[in-house]
C-alpha cells in the first residue's frame, strides 16, 4: 500500500513537471510563424474588443498577436522589462511616449499615416527634436465631469463656471442641496495628484498667465513658497468648506465614479473616461463635461490634453517590418474609431471622428459652450515637471487633507518641494 | 455540581463571545465575495445586502470565457512541482546541516538564514533578467525555478530544526544494519519528518497557490496565468469589475477550502506532532 502511495506521488509529481515543461516550450508553434507580443493596460470587455481587432488583423496578415495584459501593475511591469531590456514588439506608452519610453522606441516620422495625427495631440507626442514614437489613436483630454441632474437639482448652470470663484459658488449651491461638490477617491495618490495637474496650469503655466512660471519650472528656478501656496490654500480652503467628501483620504476611485453616476455628488475632476467608466454603474447617468475654471476673471478655461490609447514599437524588435505593418493597421480609420471608442476618447487621426459617441458629443458641446473662451493646453506634469513627479504631487497634496485645519498648506508646499529639488538635480 | 457547571458558564461567557467575534471576523469577508459574486454590477447596495434577485452571470460568463480551467491547471502544477522540489531538496540539504555541524555548515546555514531576510522583489530586476536570459519567461518552470529558490531557505531552517531533534542513534542504528547515508536519510529520517513536511506543505503551498508578486512579471502570457494572475485582469487602470473579480475569486479558493476542510484532521494533528517535536 505504501509502495502504491509513493507510485502515485512520483507518477502525479512527473507528470505535472512534464506538463510545466511542455507548456513553457509551447510546443505546437510553427518556428516560421511571426507573433508580435503586445502590451496593453487594457483587461475585460476593453481586452475582448482589442483582442477581436487583433484577430481580423491576423486573419488579414497572417502575422499573430498575443496580448499581453498585466492590469493595474502595467507600469510596474514596464518598468522591469525596461530595466532588463526585454521589451514586447509593441506597447502602450500612457502618456510618456517622448519622455520615459523615447530611447526604447523607433521614430515614426515615415510612416504612412505619419500627416494623418490631429493637430490637438501632435504636439503631445512630438519631442524636441520633432521625432514621434508612437501611432496616437487617441487623445485623452482631462477636465471635470459632472452630473447634470445635481447640477439642475442645485440650480447651477454649467456653462456659467468660468473661474474658481464661479466653481465655489456653484459648490455652495450644490452643498446647499445636500450633495457632495466634489468628489475625490485619495486613496490612490493618482486622484490627489490629479487635483494638481488639472488647477496648477491655471495658476503658472496658461498663456494668459501674468507671471508665467513655465521656463522656471523647466530650468529648476521654480519658486514653490510663492506660487504653489497659493494653489493649495485654495483646496485646503475647499477642504474646510466641506467640498470634498468626509473620506477623501480613505475612498477609491471606484467610490468616485459610482458617487458620479448615482448622482451623490456633482463633480469628479479626472479624465472624460471617467464617463463611460460612470455609466457602467448607471447606464442612465446624465453626465457632462466642463473646461477647467481660471484663477481670475481674465483668464480663460481651458482643457488639458495627451495621450490616449497611443502604441510605439520597440527598436530592438526582430520583427519591425511586422509591427510597422500592425500600426498601419491599426492607423485605418475604422478601426482607429473602434478603438478610440472602446474607452471613451477622442480619436487622434486627422478625418476619424466618433461624434455619435456619448463622450465625444458632450466634448463637442463643452467646446462649443465655451469657444470664446477655451484654451487647449498639454499635460502640465509631462511639460513641466521632471520624470517620477506625479506620485510625488499626489503625496504632498494628500498633506493638505490629513491637516487641513493646521500645516497642511506648509507641509504640501515643502513636501513638494523637495521632490522636485532632488528630481531635478539627478 | 450543576451550581459548579453554571458557575462556570458565567465566566467563560466572554470566550463564547470573543469565540463569535472570532468567526464573524474570519467568515465576514467570505460572505462579502460570495454576495459580491452574485451581484450585478450596478448594484450599488451595501455589501452585506444580499441580493434580492439570482444573477448567476459573474460564473457563467468566467465558464465560458475558459480561463480558468487552464488557470487552475497552471495553479496545481506550479503548487505541485515547488512543494514537491522543495521538500526533496530541502529535506536533502537539511540532513547534512544537522548531523555535521562544521563551522563550515553553520555559515552555509547562517547564509540560507540571511536569504530568509532579503525581500523577494528587492531583487526582482536581477531575477527577471537572468530569467531573460535563460528563456524562462512565461513559463511555468520559470516561476517554480524562482519559488523553490525563494522558499527553500525557510524550508531548510524548519527541516534542519527538526532533525536536530531526531536522535543520532537511529542513524547509527541504520548504518550498523548496512544502510548508507541516502538509505538512512529515505528510509529512516524522512518517515520522522512527516510533521514538518505537514506545516511546510500548509505554509508553503498556501502561499504558492496565491503567488502572485512573481507570477505577474515571470507569466505574461495568458496561456501561462495562474489564477492569482487570472483575477488580476478584472482590474485594470481603466476600470474594475468587482463583481466578476469576486466570482473568479470564489472558484480560486475553492480547492484550497475543500483541501483543508477534508484534511484539517492531518494538518492539525502535523502540527501538534511538529510543536511537541520541535
Amino acid at each position: 500500500m505504501k509502495k502504491t502511495g509513493k507510485k502515485c506521488v512520483s507518477i502525479v509529481a512527473c507528470t505535472a513537471m512534464a506538463m510545466a515543461v511542455l507548456t513553457g516550450t509551447g510546443i505546437g508553434a510553427s518556428a516560421d510563424d511571426v507573433t508580435l507580443e503586445v502590451e496593453t493596460s487594457w483587461t475585460g470587455e476593453q481586452l475582448d474588443a482589442l483582442q477581436s481587432i487583433m484577430d481580423d488583423f491576423t486573419e488579414e496578415s497572417g502575422i499573430g498577436v498575443e496580448l499581453i495584459a498585466p492590469g493595474e501593475d502595467y507600469e510596474n511591469v514596464m518598468k522591469t522589462r525596461m530595466a532588463s531590456g526585454d521589451l514586447p514588439d509593441l506597447w502602450e506608452t500612457h502618456g510618456w511616449s517622448t519622455t520615459r519610453y523615447a530611447e526604447y522606441l523607433s521614430t515614426v516620422n515615415d510612416m504612412e499615416w505619419f500627416d494623418q495625427i490631429s493637430d490637438a495631440i501632435k504636439g503631445t507626442v512630438t519631442d524636441k527634436d520633432g521625432n514621434v514614437y508612437v501611432l496616437p489613436l487617441s487623445l485623452d483630454p482631462a477636465s471635470i465631469c459632472y452630473n447634470k441632474d445635481v447640477f439642475e437639482a442645485a440650480g447651477v448652470e454649467p456653462g456659467s463656471i468660468r473661474t474658481w470663484a464661479d466653481f465655489e459658488a456653484a459648490c455652495d449651491k450644490i452643498l446647499a442641496a445636500e450633495k457632495v461638490p466634489v468628489y475625490v477617491g485619495g486613496k490612490t495618490v493618482d486622484n490627489t495628484a490629479n487635483l494638481m495637474e488639472v488647477i496648477a496650469p491655471g495658476f503658472l503655466t496658461n498663456s494668459d498667465v501674468a507671471e508665467n512660471q513655465g521656463d522656471a519650472l523647466l530650468d529648476g528656478t521654480f519658486d514653490f513658497d510663492t506660487y504653489w501656496t497659493p494653489i493649495a490654500e485654495m483646496l485646503q480652503g475647499w477642504m474646510q468648506k466641506g467640498y470634498f467628501n468626509q473620506d477623501i483620504l480613505t475612498a477609491s476611485n471606484d467610490s468616485a465614479i459610482q458617487a458620479l453616476a448615482m448622482g451623490e455628488c456633482a463633480f469628479v475632476i479626472s479624465g472624460n473616461h471617467t464617463i463611460v467608466q460612470a455609466q457602467e454603474y448607471n447606464p442612465d447617468a446624465n453626465l457632462g463635461i466642463m473646461a477647467i475654471p481660471s484663477p481670475s476673471e481674465e483668464g480663460s478655461s481651458y482643457v488639458s490634453s495627451g495621450e490616449g490609447t497611443c502604441y510605439g514599437m520597440w527598436k530592438d524588435s526582430e520583427h519591425q517590418e511586422e509591427c510597422k505593418t500592425l500600426l498601419n493597421y491599426l492607423a485605418q480609420p475604422d478601426v482607429c474609431k473602434q478603438i478610440a471608442t472602446v474607452n471613451g476618447k477622442i480619436p487622434g487621426l486627422k478625418g476619424v471622428t466618433n461624434e455619435d459617441e456619448y463622450v465625444t458629443k458632450e466634448f463637442n458641446e463643452m467646446q462649443e459652450l465655451y469657444k470664446d473662451d477655451l484654451i487647449s493646453i498639454q499635460y502640465f506634469d509631462r511639460q513641466y515637471l521632471p520624470s517620477g513627479m506625479w506620485n510625488d504631487m499626489g503625496v504632498s497634496t494628500n498633506e493638505i487633507f490629513m491637516d487641513p485645519d493646521g500645516d497642511g498648506v506648509s507641509k504640501c508646499v515643502e513636501s513638494i518641494k523637495t521632490a522636485y529639488t532632488e528630481k531635478m538635480n539627478q | 455540581m450543576k451550581k459548579k457547571r453554571n458557575y462556570m458558564h458565567k465566566s467563560n461567557w466572554w470566550k463564547y463571545l470573543l469565540a463569535v467575534v472570532i468567526v464573524i471576523f474570519h467568515v465576514l469577508p467570505l460572505y462579502v465575495l460570495v454576495v459580491m459574486a452574485f451581484k450585478t454590477k450596478t448594484d450599488m447596495s451595501s455589501l452585506l445586502t444580499i441580493p434580492n434577485y439570482f444573477y448567476p452571470d459573474n460564473f457563467i460568463k468566467i465558464f465560458k470565457k475558459g480561463e480558468i480551467l487552464n488557470a487552475f491547471k497552471n495553479t496545481a502544477i506550479v503548487t505541485v512541482c515547488v512543494l514537491f522540489l522543495e521538500i526533496v531538496a530541502g529535506g536533502l540539504a537539511s540532513y547534512p546541516l544537522a548531523r555535521n555541524k562544521s563551522k563550515w555548515n553553520q555559515f552555509i546555514s547562517s547564509v540560507f538564514m540571511g536569504i530568509m531576510m532579503i525581500p523577494s522583489l528587492s531583487i526582482l530586476v536581477g531575477v527577471y533578467s537572468l530569467l531573460v536570459s535563460i528563456h524562462g519567461i512565461s513559463t511555468l518552470w520559470g516561476l517554480i525555478l524562482v519559488s523553490v529558490a525563494f522558499g527553500l531557505p525557510m524550508t531548510i531552517y524548519l527541516y534542519t530544526n527538526f532533525i536536530n531533534a531526531i536522535p543520532e542513534s537511529l542513524d547509527e542504528a541504520s548504518a550498523i544494519d548496512g544502510c548508507n547515508v541516502f538509505q538512512s536519510f529515505f528510509k529512516i529520517i524522512l518517515p520522522q519528518l512527516k510533521p514538518v513536511t505537514v506545516t511546510v506543505l500548509i505554509l508553503n503551498g498556501v502561499g504558492i497557490w496565491n503567488e502572485y508578486a512573481y507570477g505577474l512579471y515571470i507569466l505574461q502570457k495568458p496561456k501561462t496565468y495562474t489564477l492569482t494572475l487570472m483575477i488580476s485582469q478584472y482590474f485594470s487602470t481603466g476600470g474594475k469589475d468587482f463583481n466578476g473579480a469576486a466570482a473568479a475569486a470564489c472558484i480560486a479558493i475553492m480547492p484550497i477550502v475543500i483541501a483543508y476542510i477534508c484534511l484539517q484532521k492531518y494538518f492539525i494533528q502535523g502540527t501538534i506532532d511538529s510543536a511537541v517535536k520541535g
